[in-house]
């Protein structure tokens, strides 16, 4: 059943899609309806998986219990031999399968989607009216990719996914976007596609390896199996190669610093249903391919590059926060505060330690609720004013007081105030930064500015937008697409779930946490302690480390412990 | 003495034959009613020919210079399957003032097509590889008025010669090595004569190899004697340009596979072969994608990057049939064997490409035929069916997973990878790793002009787009391309087994690296290290018996 909810949820989207782009021309106006009728169902089925997710029990119960498995070959070419009771085994050749499952790192990402589908088709209703079957059969598409990604159990298979989101946002940015979005949908295509090639060289390496370390003539892109393989088999160098070339996909994707030129342009352009999947889902395939892949397949590459990637992850803070600071275009300035971001997301991740890899998880999750919100809220704006020149609007909350409640909150959570969701997130990542090992005091001080010009950057602009004298171009607001001067019904309902949620999270955010930390230990943090024994052995004589390793893990070295490691482990 | 071949052999090759006999008569008919005639012909000659293989799959005519095998097999599907599809495009060309002769071109040419298959003699091999060009170059002028057209047609023809003659001389000087035109014989002289440097045999079996493929270079349209190739597609009409990038490339390409693999001589960082194809396949890539760039015709630009297309089937080339993870009994699956990724890939590329040049084929603006991105621009609006199938093809093309593009080059790259990860040939690791990164980058560039023409139909709106011409058997004819692609993008299995399959009788030529143990030892010469393991057939062999 859980299967089947998990299948439906993946592919019902594409159906929609194609539904919905088959419509007749007079039926155009029934596409925004039977679209937001299927974001409805996707948001059902996703609660329903989540609430079918095993609870977690004190001593960890089976972390890799995966919800709605499904697995089936899909392209198995090789020589099979047949046995007499009928089993078929593949001697040699490649064996991709369509394996998908959740489990409660994937979960709560899933269940971010399928909240925010629905509404970006939901807020879709009033802005879109051009070529509307196409736009809302490219949304639904895209919510398939997105899905498809987290639920991937197979790295080809992720790999597609991931490789598939790019279409549908490239047509919903270069048909439907503002005025440069042309260039901002090719510079948006053939930048992540730069990047992505070389993880998918990568991948290929990886995976041709572990046929060769693991003696299989069979080549399979199984997750456990490649997240799996004996780090000695494994070189540093080799490591360190593949942590580039995952690197070079995701770091793009993230965006982490040097090589974020492309969002705050795809993002301007974007329509507000895709700037807010793009910043509410999207960005987090980066975050979570490096946490999928890159920590537990190259762990030793990742160590060896992590104060690297902690350097950049704060150059990406500051940097972000400098350039929101200075804009005068609201949306560039939530794009750039992505940058910001995603920056804290990395630092948490690459500390390496239980907190900081849960609390990168946790602020994936707030990203994508805060900023996905204060993008839906600037489209409402946009709508209105027509402009985002917070130079041009002004004292908002005098025209737009319900707006303005649903600004403020969503700025207070995205500079963390205690109580709300971002506040949780940001305290973590930077006490794991500042605790680490790997990292240390220096990151979590400097991190910590960015916290000081988030607040900064952030309260400038609502002050500039919602207070103050009143200032409105001329001839605004156009109510002519028959919008009151303040939100209406559906906008408000569209806005509700997601304050609700932010107020939740920042008050119970173990009801991510309590299954995500024992899947992050057993997934990622075995991994990351594994290869620091292996790293150890690299430079000392084998003898002593036998003995450090017997007394870490009590018991053989290399081997993994059956029972995942106690929380203590790893401080 | 070559025993004869059997008649029965030949059917297919004598059905197309006959076929493009009466299609050459027919075309002369004085009425139009007669010359729509030459369509069904042809197709029914190719459909009787598929039957035919279909009765008599293989027939191994040892010593015959005919050797038909698994890859013989695989050839004629392949070819005849396209071939059909290209008549459905060319379905109306006759009865419309086109010349009649021009079908039956196309058959004369896939009958060289799939003499090149089973040739196992260097006469032969030569021969059939000339009849794949020479109506290709008649194809390209023929009923074409345009001085571009005959331009294209001049310079195709006199390039075509002049690497005739290289790949001659070439093929001369292998004979010289050996004293035989038999393949297998010829592949065993000039092992013998690569594993004594200084020698003059060496010297000859070098150059003659060398001299062979470059010639061969011509046909599959790479780096250097590639520069007709975007004057031809321009010229010539749309659907030609269309066979031109699955024809002659699949002939040029198993040409190369006999001389490279039989010899041993396609791995090894001391190997000329080695350094020529690595050079060439960089070179086609980077050269191609950047030429490609700046077109805005984009029948030029599907000329170009089919240099740089050339360019990633070379890869495959130099990762070789046993690169990959092999089970007990020696066997590679395709993830490990570039020369069943290189088939593959031809077929996905040629029918990517015969699909694209069909559609714009059928488009007419002002009734002029549709070349630049500008007349395609907005045909999503006019033309739902063709925009999309357009998309299709290039996506197929730039290599976007799922497309069977995507796993033409995972074939392809991961091939090469293994390669490098199995070789224990000093310095190769290094290469082929350089090699795969070169080409992934290349694609990801690769995008950047097919995202052009996507964007060009799909995202620009227009306030006249193209329209189609109503021809029931082209749309036909460019739906069938783009459902085979939708085919191969969710079930490519059946393409890669049996591309897999059709190696196997290569991989048997392979020399099995005990027989140059055996050659060497004789002499007493002491041989180099390296160069044992430079021609030795197949690193995992090497490895098992090392171990």
């Amino acid at each position: 059943m859980q299967a089947f909810g998990l299948n439906l949820l993946i592919f019902l989207p594409l159906v929609g899609a194609i539904v919905v782009w088959a419509l007749p021309e007079r039926q155009e106006r029934l596409a925004p309806r039977i679209s937001l009728g299927v974001g409805a169902v996707l948001l059902v089925i996703g609660a329903l998986l989540w609430l079918g997710m095993p609870v977690a029990q004190e001593g960890g119960s089976s972390p890799g219990a995966l919800v709605g498995e499904t697995r089936a070959d899909w392209i198995a070419v090789g020589q099979r031999d047949v046995y007499d009771d009928g089993s078929v085994v593949q001697r040699n050749g490649v064996r991709l399968s369509y394996h998908v499952g959740l489990d409660a790192i994937s979960m709560p990402l899933t269940m971010l989607t399928a909240l925010l589908v629905p509404l970006a088709v939901w807020c879709s209703f009033s802005a879109i009216k051009r070529r509307q079957r196409e736009y809302y059969a490219w949304l639904l598409a895209l919510a398939t990719g997105m899905f498809g990604v987290f639920a991937a159990r197979d790295v080809l298979l992720f790999y597609i996914f991931f490789e598939f989101t790019l279409v549908p946002l490239y047509f919903l940015i270069g048909i439907w976007g503002g005025p440069q979005r042309r260039y901002a949908a090719n510079k948006f295509f053939i930048y992540t596609f730069v990047g992505s090639v070389i993880t998918f060289a990568g991948i290929m390496y990886l995976g041709l390896r572990a046929a060769e370390i693991t003696g299989s003539a069979v080549v399979d892109f199984d997750l456990v199996r490649l997240s799996s393989l004996s780090l000695r088999a494994l070189t540093l160098t080799e490591q360190s190669l593949l942590f580039i070339a995952f690197f070079a996909g995701f770091a793009i994707k993230v965006p982490l610093f040097p090589l974020h030129t492309w969002l705050p342009l795809a993002h301007t352009e974007a329509p507000t249903a895709g700037s807010v999947l793009l910043a509410g889902v999207l960005l987090k395939l980066g975050t979570y391919g490096f946490l999928r892949f890159s920590l537990p397949m190259v762990p030793e590459g990742a160590i060896a590059w992590a104060q690297v990637m902690g350097w950049l992850a704060i150059a990406g803070i500051i940097y972000g926060a400098l350039c929101c600071w200075v804009q005068s275009d609201v949306k560039k300035l939530v794009a750039y505060s992505s940058v910001s971001h995603l920056g804290f997301c990395m630092l948490g991740m690459f500390s390496l330690v239980p907190v900081g890899l849960s609390g990168s998880v946790l602020y994936m999750v707030n990203h994508g609720l805060s900023t996905g919100a204060l993008f839906l809220v600037v489209g409402m704006i946009y709508e209105r004013y027509h402009t985002r020149d917070m130079n041009a609007i002004g004292g908002l909350a005098w025209q737009m007081p319900t707006m303005a409640f649903f600004f403020v909150l969503f700025v207070l959570s995205s500079i963390g105030l205690p109580g709300l969701n971002g506040f949780v997130s940001e305290f973590t990542v930077l006490f794991a930064a500042y605790n680490s090992e790997v990292l240390g005091r220096p990151y979590g001080i400097l991190g910590a500015t960015g916290i000081l010009l988030g607040a900064i950057y952030m309260l400038y602009a609502t002050g500039k937008v919602l207070f103050g004298p009143v200032k409105e171009p001329e001839g605004t607001p156009d109510l002519s697409a028959g919008l009151p001067r303040d939100l209406n019904a559906r906008e408000v309902l569209i806005l509700a779930p997601l304050a609700v949620l932010v107020v939740v999270l920042g008050v119970a955010p173990r009801v991510i946490t309590d299954t995500l930390d024992p899947a992050l230990e057993a997934t990622v943090l075995n991994r990351v302690k594994q290869a620091e024994i292996v790293s150890a052995e690299r430079q000392m004589p084998a003898i002593a480390i036998q003995d450090q390793a017997a007394f870490v893990f009590g018991g053989e070295v290399g081997e993994l412990p059956a029972e995942p490691l106690s929380r203590q482990g790893g401080r | 003495m070559m025993p004869a071949i059997p008649i029965s052999a030949l059917g297919p090759e004598l059905m197309l034959l006959a076929g493009g006999c009466v299609v050459l008569m027919l075309g002369q008919a004085a009425r139009a009613g007669w010359r729509g005639l030459s369509p069904w012909v042809a197709l029914i000659a190719l459909t009787g020919a598929i039957g035919l293989v279909w009765v008599r799959p293989t027939e191994m005519l040892v010593g015959s210079g005919l050797a038909y095998g698994s890859l013989a097999v695989f050839v004629r599907i392949s070819a005849l399957e396209l071939g059909i599809l290209f008549t459905l495009i060319n379905w109306s060309q006759a009865r419309e003032g086109e010349r009649g002769e021009y079908l039956s071109m196309m058959l004369f040419s896939l009958v060289g097509l799939l003499l090149v298959g089973p040739a196992d003699n260097l006469l032969l091999l030569f021969m059939a590889l000339e009849l794949v060009s020479i109506p290709t170059y008649i194809m390209v002028v023929l009923g074409r008025t345009r001085a571009v057209a005959a331009e294209a047609g001049t310079k195709y023809f006199y390039l075509g010669a002049l690497s005739a003659a290289i790949m001659a001389y070439g093929f001369a000087l292998l004979y010289g090595v050996s004293g035989s035109a038999s393949l297998p014989a010829t592949a065993l002289a000039v092992r013998e004569a690569l594993a004594q440097p200084g020698t003059l045999a060496y010297g000859l079996a070098v150059t003659g190899l060398v001299l062979s493929i470059g010639g061969l270079l011509f046909k599959i349209a790479a780096v250097p004697l590639h520069f007709y190739i975007a004057d031809v597609y321009q010229g010539a009409a749309s659907p030609v340009a269309g066979l031109l990038g699955f024809v002659p490339k699949l002939a040029g390409l198993i040409a190369i596979f006999k001389l490279v693999l039989m010899t041993g001589q396609w791995q090894g960082a001391g190997n000329a072969v080695f350094w020529l194809l690595w050079v060439v396949a960089v070179a086609s890539m980077c050269v191609g994608n950047v030429l490609a760039l700046r077109q805005a015709n984009i029948k030029r630009m599907l000329g170009y990057s089919g240099i740089a297309h050339a360019g990633y089937m070379l890869v495959g080339m130099l990762a070789g049939p046993l690169a990959g993870p092999a089970d007990e009994t020696g066997s590679v699956g395709i993830l490990g064997n570039g020369t069943a990724s290189v088939l593959y890939y031809v077929v996905v590329y040629g029918i990517a490409n015969l699909g694209a040049f069909a559609v714009l084929g059928l488009l007419r603006v002002r009734d002029q035929a549709c070349e630049t991105l500008r007349d395609v621009a907005g045909l999503l609006r006019r033309q739902p069916g063709l925009a999309l199938i357009l998309a299709l093809t290039m996506f197929t093309l730039m290599g976007l997973p799922p497309t069977p593009g995507f796993w033409g080059k995972l074939g392809l790259f991961s091939s090469a990878l293994a390669a490098a990860q199995g070789t224990v040939v000093p310095g190769q690791q290094t290469w082929l790793i350089v090699l795969v990164i070169i080409g992934v980058l290349n694609s990801a560039v690769a995008a950047a002009y097919y995202l052009r023409v996507i964007a060009a139909v799909l995202l620009y709106e227009n306030e006249r787009p193209a329209h189609a011409m109503p021809r029931e058997a082209q749309h036909i004819g460019a739906l069938i391309c783009g459902f085979l692609l939708l085919v191969f993008a969710l079930w490519p299995n059946g393409l890669m087994s049996s591309s897999v399959v059709a190696t196997n009788e290569l991989v048997d030529q392979i020399p099995p690296e005990e027989m140059i143990g055996v050659t060497d030892q004789p002499g007493g010469e002491s041989v180099p290290e390296e160069f044992v393991v430079g021609s030795a057939g197949s690193p995992r062999v090497l490895q098992r018996d090392g171990g």
